[in-house]
């Protein structure tokens, strides 16, 4: 390390505190949401609490892991990420690289990409897709789930940029005078040198699948199906102000503020838990310094 | 015109093709649909006059028939021993009890109007409709209606409902009218209790204690304890940081917590909603010269500190912090306000106690309040429905046993033992710690979401309990288990203000009109009266607002309200 | 050719290959394999994008569920014609515009800076916490951020208020109650909430530099601040043309959460957007056919704005996003 100036000593200093002071703004809420799902109901609903509980409690915790529909719908729930996001990863890298090549060397590039940047623009909309879902005897199943939305355009089209500006065109020909068919570059040399993209992408994919809940819940008939963020939905008592004539027995169930706030956690803590996992990928350069010659 | 008549056209052949035996028009169901049950294959003729379609003896189909229907899960459903929906102790009775056996065709949350929004998709689709479908929604009732897939109920009810049924029906014959149609009536309305979301005011009883006030009566006595509240530091701690009332005005005017509406009422009308006129016609709130006055009086109050400045950002949950926090001397809203939310005041706020008061009266002397509707939906019965009056062996015996708890019946004391009660020592215990596993309730998860209801009973139970009397039934038993001296006071204050509540008249699906101007007259209209409350806009706006809400669709669409009224109240 | 440094040997960034005497025979044995390759997503969205549009006909209907699409009476562009004529039509494209697009250049300008910065820390403990910790708002709904900052926004006692009239000699500012501060806190919120989760892109940018560009420029003497301007800054622009273009899709979605948590009627006329708008039409009418004409008429807009970008992106920075 040379050439360190004085200069970017001070840069580095006021980068870090503004960093630092970032990840507070960014922490603060989520710290106060913990307090409040860690509190008495009182407290909370009254709007007392800040940063730490008040009434310190864990009941809000135990309403939703004591529901025993609660272990199978976290089941599905993984079981729709894992699968959804692999088999939308696999179609979406395969179709990435083959978008990736220029309009000369790949007749008919244009029109695929058009025709799949289209459908970004115009969508059905539920009902026509309902109906399809339907007719195609996927109600109740998983793949209901997964296959819809198996590729997500803006996703393919930053793969296939990633593509494009991390994989150097001479190793690629290198590869293929070795006489590399295009499965073995794939594998051998796009998917080490973007493996960044392919952490983000699928990091994407992932938060998508496990946050949908609306598609859980149309598309499966039977509770037992739900995965968890559709059954978290269902377990949330929020006022319905169009109804016609509230029990008064139904607003003191109404879940207080504490249950709410447990669901944030109960609902991201899978997803949190991945990304420091993700992260190491996104280390500079892993294999480009040692292939590139 | 054309494509009117090719599509009457279409839909008759299809019709026919199918084989329904009676042609839709375009505005629904319009021939008398054949009398239930009389189609060639019953069976028996049972007590009651029932026919049922299926061999039935000693109270139950043998063998067991199916019975379709779809759920609406909410929230508060809970289930234990791992049942579901689809099976748990009710379906277990219905089949024991009744041979029915109940079959989901699915079901979804009520959360974001979920439930809704996959029955409009099974219209869609043309999906199988259940043979027998509760519904929440007068708009989608109406809409589930004009498909012409369900079949005339009230000559059906007419023959097959038992007296108890009836009279909890009775009570309020206005339950029908959203469901009704020219040749009859189409759904059969679900009563819930009565007054269940009128307004009381919630007040600050230590506060008036401590300087020395008595309970507002009129509008200028409130406003006397209001000042006092805001200036005189009732709460002792030295600084002044406390307001005189609770309002969440961000949605709407008469949110049924940290409603407004009732300072309007003094003035004799409710605001957003239809009021029954003098001439029995009925008209819009808003528009009534009372409501100029009820701004004005809001907005005095607002710039004189009274109200929070932000309350036209805060809904009612957010308002009601005001009250338990301690910050707020009084909210207004439902008699059940006195547990949630407000029962948290005295928790966070040590010496803390309010009492309910009735709504205050105006200038000259009345009162008003904004009232609840005696109804929670409908059921529809499928014209398919295999055995249609299947839902009535059902629904009379809920209403004949459940709804009352009828002493010797198997619901004497709740609906299942080890559910939702357990006996310790021969006596009834509700205490989710005296049952093991903890309390759930399978009323919940009856077609007709609470089992059955007689609207006036709950409350007149209360009333009678809050006059010091001791229980004469079980259903008085069972509300003098649940009720503790403040739920006891603050229902007679709501059973003792029915003289001024003021329901809800238009009860129709939105009409023509509404549906394509409804939504700019409501804007235009929270918004001049927020912003008129606010002060930002001076009070003669208000009568601009009305000459535009009348002639931008205002008119017609009063025109429509009355026309349905006309037609229903017949 | 992309804009290149002047520092820098052109074949080093990625650049298109220019056209090769050896085109023919690449192309007849590499064809087949490619089609093969794209084949499945061109199944899947041929089924469940394409196979459902002709749904889209109901916005040219009056659509009653239970008459279908073959029955439903047909209007022609009548709900086209309601989004034009209703009075608050034009005001309310215009807020959805307003503020979209600020949400769309910050969207990109905030991340893109955050994850220069973040770039420049040695320290991987910090770098890791950093990125984690701003990455967590994206999770939380805005049902329950929309109380928070009620609250923290709030003239009466809440945070922000009391932060800027102790620094400042300034009243208390009516954040949520006032029509241009509310614009202008719907933006930085959301900005808050998703920067952290968007950096995510910028940061494997960053991470598919080629480091021996780093090396090279060292002993070409240069030091970090023109390492980010020479290097970084140039790898990390074709990844931010493709989410800007990209992005221009939503011109016309301003964030229905967010702002159905924050609105009140004392900011409809500059907070309200078309998603409320329509939102506030379907409880009413209950139609989908409304909604779906809505939607058409955003899809035009936004299609006509990506490919005005695309092109744009083409000839000024002669990069082909797709």
């Amino acid at each position: 390390m040379h050439h360190i100036s004085t200069s970017y000593r001070v840069f580095t200093i006021i980068n870090m505190l503004l960093l630092a002071f970032l990840s507070f703004l960014c922490i603060a809420p989520l710290i106060h949401i913990l307090a409040v799902s860690f509190s008495g109901p009182a407290a909370a609903s009254a709007n007392l609490v800040k940063m730490w509980p008040v009434n310190f409690t864990t009941d809000a915790y135990e309403q939703t892991f004591g529901n025993a529909n609660f272990l199978r719908a976290l089941g599905t729930g993984v079981t729709r990420t894992v699968l959804g996001t692999l088999f939308s990863m696999a179609l979406m890298v395969l179709a990435a690289y083959a978008l990736s090549k220029e309009n000369q060397d790949f007749r008919g590039r244009t029109f695929y990409m058009w025709f799949f940047v289209f459908t970004m623009l115009l969508n059905a909309g539920l009902i026509p897709t309902y109906i399809l879902v339907q007719k195609l005897g996927l109600i109740n199943s998983l793949w209901a789930l997964i296959l819809p939305q198996a590729i997500n355009i803006f996703n393919m089209i930053l793969l296939l940029n990633f593509f494009r500006v991390s994989v150097p065109k001479a190793l690629e020909e290198a590869a293929y005078i070795d006489g590399a068919g295009h499965f073995r570059t794939v594998f051998s040399i796009y998917l080490p040198i973007s493996l960044p993209a392919i952490a983000t992408i699928s990091l994407f994919t992932m938060v998508w699948h496990w946050n949908s809940w609306f598609d859980g819940m149309i598309y499966m008939t039977d509770t037992r199906n739900y995965p968890l963020a559709t059954f978290l939905q269902t377990i949330i008592v929020q006022q319905d102000m169009n109804q016609l004539n509230v029990s008064a027995e139904d607003m003191e169930l109404l879940s207080d503020r504490t249950v709410r706030a447990s669901q944030v956690f109960i609902g991201a803590a899978p997803i949190l838990l991945v990304y420091p996992f993700l992260q190491r990928f996104f280390v500079k350069g892993i294999v480009m310094g040692s292939v590139k010659e | 015109m054309k494509t009117k008549v090719w599509r009457n056209h279409l839909l008759l052949s299809m019709s026919m093709v199918l084989a329904f035996g009676a042609a839709c028009s375009n505005s629904g169901p319009a021939d008398p649909a054949p009398v239930p049950g009389s189609t060639n294959n019953e069976q028996e003729v049972g007590e009651g006059g029932i026919s049922y379609s299926a061999p039935f003896a000693d109270g139950k189909y043998d063998p067991p028939i199916d019975m379709t229907t779809v759920a609406a899960v909410s929230p508060s459903m809970t289930f234990k021993n791992g049942e579901t929906m689809e099976n748990n102790v009710h379906t277990e009775w219905a089949l024991e009890r009744f041979g029915i056996n109940l079959n989901y065709l699915w079901t979804s949350t009520t959360q974001n109007t979920a439930f809704n929004t996959r029955m409009r998709l099974a219209l869609s689709a043309n999906e199988k409709m259940p043979d027998v479908l509760a519904i929440d929604d007068v708009q989608l009732a109406n809409d589930l209606i004009d498909s012409g897939k369900f079949m005339e109920v009230g000559e059906m009810w007419e023959r097959y409902a038992s007296d108890a049924y009836k009279q909890a029906v009775n009570e309020d014959p206005t339950m029908w009218y959203p469901f009704m149609r020219e040749d009859g009536a189409y759904g059969i309305p679900i009563p819930e209790y009565s007054w269940n979301n009128d307004t009381v005011l919630f007040i600050r009883q230590d506060w008036l204690d401590n300087l020395g006030l008595e309970a507002p009566e009129t509008l200028d006595e409130l406003e006397a304890v209001m000042d006092a509240f805001v200036t005189q530091d009732p709460d002792g701690n030295g600084q002044a940081d406390t307001y005189g009332l609770a309002l969440g005005m961000r949605d709407s005017l008469k949110p049924a917590q940290a409603t407004a509406s009732w300072v309007f009422g003094a003035y004799g009308t409710i605001p957003q909603q239809w009021n029954l006129a003098e001439d029995g016609s009925l008209a819009y709130g808003s528009i009534q010269p009372g409501a100029k006055d009820a701004l004005q009086k809001l907005n005095e109050w607002v710039s004189k500190g009274y109200i929070h400045r932000e309350a036209g950002l805060h809904d009612e949950t957010k308002a009601a912090e005001l009250f338990t926090s301690g910050r707020a001397g009084i909210i207004a809203g439902p008699y059940w306000m006195d547990r949630t939310p407000l029962k948290d005041l005295m928790v966070n706020v040590e010496g803390a106690s309010f009492q309910a008061y009735p709504v205050p009266t105006g200038p000259d002397g009345q009162a008003g309040r904004q009232g609840t509707l005696n109804f929670r939906g409908a059921v529809l019965i499928n014209k398919d429905a295999p055995h249609p009056e299947a839902f009535f062996v059902y629904q009379n015996y809920l209403f004949d046993n459940f709804a009352t708890l009828q002493e010797g019946s198997e619901f004497e004391y709740q609906f299942a033992e080890g559910y939702d009660y357990v006996l310790v020592d021969g006596e009834a215990s509700y205490d989710t710690n005296d049952i093991p596993g903890g309390r759930v309730i399978p009323q919940k998860y009856t077609i007709t979401y609470e089992g059955a209801r007689i609207p006036s009973s709950a409350m007149e139970a209360l009333g009678w309990l809050a006059e010091g009397n001791e229980p004469r039934n079980n259903l008085e038993r069972y509300h003098s288990r649940f009720s503790d001296e403040t739920r006891l006071q603050v229902a007679n204050v709501n059973l003792n203000s029915r003289e001024a509540s003021m329901p809800e008249r238009f009860t129709g699906a939105p009409t023509r009109t509404m549906k394509s101007r409804g939504e700019y007259l409501n804007t235009q209209e929270l918004e001049t009266f927020i912003k008129i409350i606010y002060g930002e806009l001076p009070i003669d706006e208000f009568d601009r607002f009305v000459e535009t809400w009348k002639s931008s669709a205002g008119d017609t669409i009063t025109e429509e309200v009355n026309e349905w009224y006309n037609a229903v109240k017949e | 050719m992309k804009k290149k440094d002047p520092q820098q040997p052109a074949d080093q960034l990625p650049v298109r290959t220019p056209v090769r005497p050896a085109k023919p025979k690449w192309n007849l044995q590499r064809n087949w394999p490619l089609h093969l390759l794209v084949f499945p997503a061109f199944v899947l969205v041929l089924i469940f994008q394409y196979a459902p549009l002709p749904g889209l006909i109901m916005a040219f209907q009056e659509f009653k569920p239970w008459l279908g699409y073959f029955d439903s009476p047909f209007i022609g562009l009548e709900q086209f014609r309601k989004i034009i004529e209703i009075p608050q039509a034009r005001q309310v494209i215009w807020n959805t515009f307003l503020i979209s697009s600020f949400k769309i250049v910050f969207q990109l300008l905030v991340p893109f800076v955050f994850a220069l910065l973040l770039n420049e820390v040695r320290i991987m403990v910090f770098k890791r916490f950093v990125q984690s910790f701003v990455y967590l708002p994206h999770f939380l709904s805005w049902v329950i951020l929309g109380g928070i900052l009620i609250d923290m926004l709030s003239t009466d006692g809440g945070l922000i208020n009391q932060v800027l009239t102790s620094l400042l000699p300034i009243e208390p500012i009516f954040f949520l109650g006032d029509g241009d501060w509310f614009r202008f806190t719907v933006i930085v919120s959301d900005v808050w909430k998703d920067f952290g989760f968007s950096t995510i892109v910028f940061l494997a940018a960053l991470a598919g530099i080629d480091p021996s560009l780093y090396e090279a420029s060292l002993i070409d003497g240069a030091n970090r601040f023109k390492q980010a301007l020479y290097i970084t800054i140039p790898g990390m622009i074709p990844i931010t043309i493709v989410v800007g273009t990209l992005s221009l899709g939503n011109i016309l979605n301003a964030g229905f959460d967010q702002i159905f948590n924050l609105y009140n009627p004392l900011v409809y006329q500059k907070g309200d957007i078309i998603d409320t708008y329509v939102y506030r039409i379907g409880l009413l009418s209950g139609d989908y056919s409304f909604g779906t004409a809505v939607g058409m008429f955003k899809s035009i807009i936004s299609f006509v704005l990506i490919v005005a970008a695309y092109r744009m992106a083409y000839k000024f920075a002669n990069y082909r996003i797709f």
